[in-house]
């Protein structure tokens, strides 16, 4: 299905949760609502699960406008924060709510509801905990359950609200990348919101990035990541040193157009060598060693300059010294690598 | 829970020992527990000992206290009617709290707070004041009467006193909170989630409650029925001030005890209401127990 949101606004008192937020969403696109707490990503998807009603704007489902009717008659999966299973009901039970909750025409005959249920119970590996209750089971399981419980419907939307937040690390890097494997085995519409920009760019065919009720970009994560339109994108999605473009000085390049420039830390090379000339086609800015962070594969440099601290991310080879505090030092950014930013 | 165990608690806890090892309530407990402990002895465990020992003294063979209980129409009848009257009472009390505590559940603010204390204030409120309050609205030339005389909805004044009807409406107001409570407990624990999972998997109002809302609200409904029922069996000031011709089990122990000095039968009777309640909380914990499923109704991640 697709999904159009067009200028959908919501207010809460006098806090402005979105403001004019338009996305369309293509059939089988798997996208990432991305943004701090309180951007109001959440918001927007609960209006389109129909949880919540915008104060302007609409929601169109295949083109249709959808958003007055009552979430019960959206067809759409929804996967809570918390998985919100049913406590007092068996695995089993909890993926047939939706099929035993039909309308009487509608409603599959106990066998097929049988079926069904254990047919979306082998798709996600739980085939033999359907008489276990979700108290009873892990994380990871619980999670399952919900995306089985939201998907036996055949939604034509599936919304994920921090699908993977409440989940240890192994298992979150895990039950992403099935659930990536999962949505595009079924062709599934999906929505998730998150506030972890790697776990957006690791699965996503797009990400749009919310904050402060404000939709700032959309794209593909390799877009986003190497052409951010502001400071605030440029800085969520990865790091990246702002520099406004006066503090540039003499060396700024011709192509450079906005008010900030960005670079990111691994595109700058550190010399010690600062009486040899900049290569040609990088800017070159100079200062000195303030702090080092060894993680890893690279050591992470703070270089303290008039205009602005930079990070460069140097890589770590074993053997090879770090280079110490106060020392002078020179880095060199190919001019590709900077990124012009409005704002 | 021995009694010793707390003595040799003691004897561990030499004062250098208590210096070094900061107290935690898995070593005091036994301790915090001996004052409780003591004073419920010597008043409540003692005594009650007496009353079940003395409804097998008396004249005859041991049994002759029960054995008059259970074949005199007269006791069984007041049995029965004691049982129907807190069944009556549970029922209507539930009925009439459980929308309340649904509105409370989901309050906030000033409209919480402000529902808590119209909850709590005639809670505590002395349970003869509020008896004496319904004689005022019941009796016969009472506020309620005059009222619906005045409007011309009667013509004479009902007898809404000493038949029943009357002491039944003041016990289902007395017990009020102590249904809100519990259920107002177990509602504030439901995931408001679970009610719009249900809505988005295509339940209608109706079943969402039917299937998700009312089976989470159960253990709040069956400790404020229990709790209702219990008290109501054993209720004594507003059976004594509003009743009618026909008396609940806790009067009769009182006329028994009191007026006919007949200290067995007296006994006996209290002995009956104990074995009833003991059995009924039993009954109870082993519903509840059933319908826990391994621990898991009411636990919300």
């Amino acid at each position: 299905m697709t999904l159009h949101i067009d200028s959908v606004s919501k207010r809460f008192g006098q806090y402005q949760a979105l403001d004019s937020v338009s996305i369309n969403i293509p059939k089988g696109e798997l996208v990432a609502l991305l943004g701090p707490s309180g951007s109001g990503k959440t918001t927007l998807l609960r209006i389109i699960a129909g949880l919540e009603t915008p104060d302007q704007g609409r929601v169109l489902f295949d083109g249709e406008d959808a958003t007055d009717v009552a979430p019960r008659y959206r067809q759409i999966g929804f996967v809570f924060q918390h998985y919100a299973l049913f406590p007092h009901l068996s695995v089993f039970e909890n993926v047939a709510f939706g099929l035993r909750v039909m309308a009487r025409e509608a409603r599959p005959s106990e066998e097929q509801i049988r079926e069904r249920v254990s047919e979306i119970l082998k798709l996600v590996r739980l085939t033999n905990l359907g008489e276990r209750f979700p108290a009873q089971l892990s994380g990871g399981q619980r999670q399952r359950v919900a995306l089985a419980r939201a998907l036996v419907i055949r939604p034509r939307v599936l919304l994920l609200d921090e699908p993977f937040g409440a989940l240890d690390v192994t298992v979150r890097t895990e039950l992403r990348r099935w659930l990536r494997e999962l949505q595009q085995e079924l062709g599934l519409t999906t929505i998730f919101v998150t506030h972890d920009q790697e776990e957006a760019s690791a699965i996503c065919d797009r990400i749009a990035i919310l904050n402060e009720g404000k939709l700032l970009q959309t794209g593909s994560p390799v877009d986003l990541f190497t052409m951010p339109a502001t400071s605030f994108v440029a800085g969520f999605l990865g790091s990246a040193n702002i520099l406004a473009r006066e503090s540039l000085g003499a060396g700024a390049p011709v192509g450079i157009s906005g008010a900030k420039v960005a670079f990111r830390p691994a595109d700058g090379k550190l010399s010690t060598s600062a009486a040899a000339p900049a290569p040609g086609g990088h800017l070159r800015l100079s200062g000195t060693i303030q702090h080092r962070e060894f993680l890893g594969s690279i050591v992470r440099y703070a270089i303290a300059r008039t205009g602005g601290e930079v990070q460069i991310d140097a890589p770590f080879k074993a053997g090879e010294a770090f280079i110490a505090p106060g020392t002078e030092v020179a880095v060199d950014i190919p001019h590709d690598a900077l990124i012009s930013l409005n704002s | 829970m021995s009694l010793a165990m707390p003595e040799r608690r003691l004897e561990k806890l030499s004062p250098s020992a208590a210096r070094h090892r900061p107290w935690s309530p898995e070593r005091g407990h036994a301790l915090l527990l001996l004052p409780p402990l003591l004073l419920l002895v010597a008043f409540f465990v003692i005594p009650l000992a007496d009353v079940v020992l003395q409804s097998f003294a008396g004249p005859g063979h041991p049994l002759t206290q029960y054995e008059r209980i259970f074949t005199q129409s007269s006791t069984l009848q007041v049995l029965l009617y004691t049982f129907q009257t807190a069944a009556t009472v549970t029922l209507c009390t539930l009925v009439l709290s459980y929308p309340v505590a649904f509105v409370v559940s989901r309050a906030k603010g000033n409209l919480l707070h402000l529902s808590l204390a119209l909850i709590l204030i005639p809670f505590w409120t002395s349970t003869v004041i509020r008896t004496y309050a319904w004689i005022v609205i019941l009796q016969r030339r009472g506020v309620l009467n005059e009222m619906m005389l005045d409007w011309g909805w009667i013509e004479r004044p009902l007898k809404l006193m000493s038949n029943g009807v009357g002491m039944q409406i003041a016990m289902i107001h007395i017990m009020l909170p102590f249904m809100v409570i519990p259920l107002l407990n177990t509602m504030r624990g439901i995931d408001g989630n679970l009610l719009r999972a249900a809505a988005v998997l295509g339940a209608n109002p109706l079943r969402q409650f039917l299937s998700v809302y009312l089976p989470l609200s159960l253990p709040g409904v069956s400790a404020g029925s229990i709790l209702v029922f219990i008290s109501s069996l054993g209720f004594y000031i507003t059976p004594a001030l509003l009743g009618g011709q026909k008396t609940m089990v806790a009067v009769l122990i009182e006329q028994q005890a009191s007026r006919l000095l007949d200290w067995p039968m007296a006994s006996a009777l209290a002995t009956v209401l104990l074995v009833v309640t003991c059995l009924l909380f039993l009954l109870y914990e082993r519903a509840m127990r059933f319908a826990g499923g391994g621990k898991t109704v009411g636990e919300v991640s």
